[in-house]
């Protein structure tokens, strides 16, 4: 399959080691793929290139199969963006400013606009300076998502928005992503790229350090269990099998073990006879993960050094 | 090429800020316009003729003055060399003859103020009046002789002297010199000579210039610059006292720094320049001579199209660009500088509309709205100059390229602002550097009208001409549009070049440069 977004070998080099250095990544159609990274680590950069904002120092992002420097003009159209930085035009209200972006876009029809104001409880008429930063958030998501556009850019959208709006934002997201609609999303908050996402792409410093399928951390094939025994003699009776011992807490009698997913009946039965104080799986995810994998990374480093 | 939609948009955003100076610019124009041209002007121009004339007459008699004093004094300094040779003479003789020593001291100075009175009238004023060039019994010899004796105030046989009552007429102390000759041998003797001199040629120098005769073979002289009697009594050249004070002061000044200079003289000067450069100075003369550079300076003003000048080089050049200049540096940030610099050209360049576009269509707009605020003043001033009457040369067509003119400043200064705007990422750059070099034009016009040509040469100052040749805004000539010379056009043709260079290249810089949104 064709990527949508394909970023091959991207440097932008700001000097003083800033910038993104050799970026690649491709977005397949209907995909959904999130960025991780911390701030400053290049997530808004990269995206800039994909919008054509910036001319790489080598290296291309492509869209559609068109380099995007030169060409970014005859595909931004089908890009909704959602910049990290609001800002809107010196317009008055939310309504002039989207009225104005549809006028851009040659959009008629605002039904899906209004469907999408109605959804994120937003009174556009507002005036765009008094605006709340939750609410010229909402704003530029509905500027971006009004055309009904096959690509969807959002860098750091979150932001500022109360949990229960992040909800519903995070709802609409998800939808999109369900009409087929390519999907490529920042943020620096694991939680939501997991609730979300196929695939997560972490960058540190300007460099794409891993990329992971969600399906993996979702479902993955060793999950950990803790059990907490009630008296000494099972505990001591439990660490003796032949169980993969990720975690010992003796002062609590607790156990974590790994398991992949056909020893989970060998667990049931080796604890039919012992008193049990609770037994509880140990939820894999994102931040663990890269927690992990940025561990080895670090560790390696030290060992080359 | 052309976005309708972002042009709608930068209308909305900039459209209340136009309107409100284009009403703020048109309302300027038409007070100027409309009040001065109830005649205040020509009261202006003749105020400036006279500060001209009682300037140049009050410093021809400072002049005056200054050598009356200089001819009294060394008259006064021959009268003593002579009375001294002739006492000792006398006294010497009278000492052989057996004679008393006091009543020779008395017999001597009598012979030997005797002896110097007729040498200055016998050889020493015929000689000054030869040496300076006069007829004889001309009026410059008149007045030389004049000097001369009315300082002397001589003694005559009877006893008395001979112009107490002129000076008691004028209520001035009377001095004599024979006063000053006891004492001709002390060191302060020089300085109270000159204190005499001084006292005594002032009065003189004022009586006779009040004198009606006088007065009126000065009026005949000044008659062709149209200086009336009322006039000149109203420059106060009529009243004894008012003379007199400019007289005295004058030489008090002169006296003053003339002791200080031949104190410190330099290397190359000697007491005749130094007193020379002096006059000068004490006279302060706006011009060099009276007649012709004064009737030139008059005539100067008499010509100035006061009117047109107003209109042209104080409102168009300088006053009514203010505001457009303003109103420019905000747009053009607006436009381009500061919808990068916050983030909110994303949406533009996210809805496929092209750099170019993006350029074009603000560079447009820019353009645009100024053309329209300059097709506004120049119907308010069409407007206004059919209901003024007013003596000018002013034509509805001189209006429309005065009009033109300003817009062509603003299109080529807009142009350099335009230029920053696209260039730098940050507003307060692309203002400071932008808005900064067009805010230095104006000021640097404001400053070079002072020295500009079109001020009459007398209350010019040359130095801040310099100033013209560092302003973009120099090359909008309004005098040669209202002289109907061909001057200005070559001037329009920069100003158009250098607008449509600096649009071009900052549109080239926006298409290639790195947005940061």
């Amino acid at each position: 399959m064709e990527p949508v977004i394909e970023i091959k070998k991207l440097t932008k080099n700001y000097g003083e080691g800033r910038g993104i250095f050799d970026i690649d990544l491709a977005i397949n159609k209907g995909e959904m793929v999130g960025f991780a990274g911390t701030n400053g680590s290049g997530k808004t950069t990269t995206i800039r290139h994909i919008m054509g904002f910036v001319q790489p120092t080598s290296g291309a992002a492509y869209v559609n199969g068109l380099e995007s420097w030169k060409h970014s003009s005859e595909y931004i159209r089908n890009i909704g963006y959602v910049p990290g930085e609001i800002a809107f035009p010196d317009l008055a209200t939310g309504t002039a400013f989207l009225k104005s972006q549809a006028d851009f876009l040659g959009l008629k029809d605002m039904s899906y606009a209004d469907e999408l104001i109605q959804r994120l409880q937003l009174d556009p008429r507002a005036s765009l300076k008094r605006m709340s930063k939750g609410m010229k958030q909402k704003t530029a998501v509905v500027a971006a998502l009004m055309a009904d556009p096959e690509i969807i850019i959002l860098d750091e959208p979150t932001t500022g928005l109360d949990p229960l709006m992040r909800d519903s934002f995070l709802e609409i997201i998800k939808e999109e992503h369900q009409k087929g609609k390519t999907i490529f999303m920042s943020s620096h908050m694991f939680e939501e790229l997991e609730a979300t996402c196929d695939r997560v792409a972490l960058i540190s410093n300007g460099r794409i350090e891993h990329i992971v399928d969600m399906e993996d951390i979702r479902n993955p094939k060793v999950r950990d269990f803790k059990v907490e025994f009630v008296n000494e003699q099972d505990y001591a009776h439990f660490k003796s099998l032949d169980f993969e011992i990720v975690r010992d807490q003796p002062k609590y009698r607790q156990v974590t073990v790994a398991l992949s997913g056909d020893q989970l009946n060998e667990l049931f039965q080796s604890l039919r006879e012992t008193d049990v104080h609770f037994i509880s799986e140990v939820k894999y995810n994102l931040d663990k993960y890269f927690r992990e994998k940025l561990g080895r990374n670090k560790e390696a480093d030290t060992h080359v050094q | 090429m052309f976005s309708k939609s972002l042009f709608k948009q930068s209308c909305k955003a900039n459209g209340t800020m136009w309107i409100i100076i284009t009403i703020a610019v048109c309302f300027m124009l038409s007070c100027v316009m409309l009040i001065s041209g109830r005649g205040d002007i020509s009261e202006t121009k003749d105020a400036i003729q006279n500060t001209i004339i009682e300037g140049e007459l009050t410093s021809a008699l400072q002049k005056k003055a200054l050598s009356y004093y200089e001819i009294g004094n060394s008259a006064m300094k021959h009268f003593d060399e002579t009375f001294l040779k002739e006492y000792q003479t006398v006294y010497a003789g009278a000492l052989t003859g057996g004679m008393p020593e006091e009543q020779a001291a008395g017999t001597a100075s009598m012979a030997a103020y005797v002896a110097a009175t007729k040498e200055l009238q016998e050889v020493y004023v015929p000689g000054l009046i030869s040496e300076l060039g006069y007829e004889v019994d001309s009026q410059e010899a008149k007045e030389v002789e004049g000097v001369v004796f009315y300082v002397l105030n001589p003694m005559q046989e009877d006893g008395t002297y001979m112009f107490d009552d002129f000076y008691r007429e004028h209520g001035e102390p009377v001095a004599h010199y024979t006063d000053l000759l006891a004492t001709i041998n002390d060191s302060i003797h020089t300085e109270e000579r000159q204190k005499y001199v001084m006292n005594n040629c002032a009065p003189f120098m004022a009586g006779n210039m009040v004198a009606e005769e006088n007065i009126q073979s000065v009026l005949e002289t000044l008659s062709d610059y149209g200086v009336t009697r009322e006039q000149y009594d109203e420059f106060g050249f009529s009243e004894y006292r008012n003379v007199k004070d400019i007289a005295m002061a004058a030489i008090v000044d002169y006296r003053a720094n003339l002791e200080y200079r031949l104190d410190n003289m330099k290397d190359g000067e000697t007491v005749e320049s130094v007193k020379e450069d002096l006059q000068k100075e004490v006279t302060n003369s706006l011009l060099a001579s009276l007649p012709e550079e004064v009737s030139d300076a008059l005539d100067e003003v008499g010509q100035m199209d006061m009117y047109g000048i107003l209109v042209g080089s104080i409102f168009f050049k300088m006053a009514g660009l203010l505001l457009p200049i303003i109103y420019m540096i905000m747009t053009s940030n607006a436009l381009i500088a500061g919808q990068v610099d916050s983030g909110s050209m994303a949406y533009i360049l996210s809805t496929s509309t092209k750099r170019r576009t993006v350029t074009f269509t603000q560079a447009a707009y820019l353009i645009g709205s100024l053309f329209v605020m300059f097709l506004c003043t120049a119907i308010t001033s069409i407007v206004c100059l059919s209901i003024v009457e007013v003596e000018t040369g002013l034509t509805w067509q001189k209006l429309l390229l005065l009009n033109l003119g300003a817009f062509l400043v603003m299109f080529a200064m807009s142009g350099i602002c335009f230029l920053t705007s696209c260039w730098f990422d940050r507003s307060k750059h692309a203002m400071g550097l932008g808005g900064g070099l067009s805010m230095f034009f104006l000021v640097a016009t404001m400053l070079g009208l002072f020295g500009s040509p079109i001020l009459p040469s007398i209350i010019r100052m040359d130095a801040l001409n310099y100033f013209n040749y560092v302003s973009i805004i120099t090359l909008f000539d309004p005098i040669s549009i209202l002289d109907g010379t061909g001057v200005f056009i070559w001037k329009f043709c920069i100003l158009a070049a250098i607008g449509c260079v600096c649009y071009v290249i900052g549109s080239i810089r926006f298409r290639k440069k790195d947005l940061p949104l």
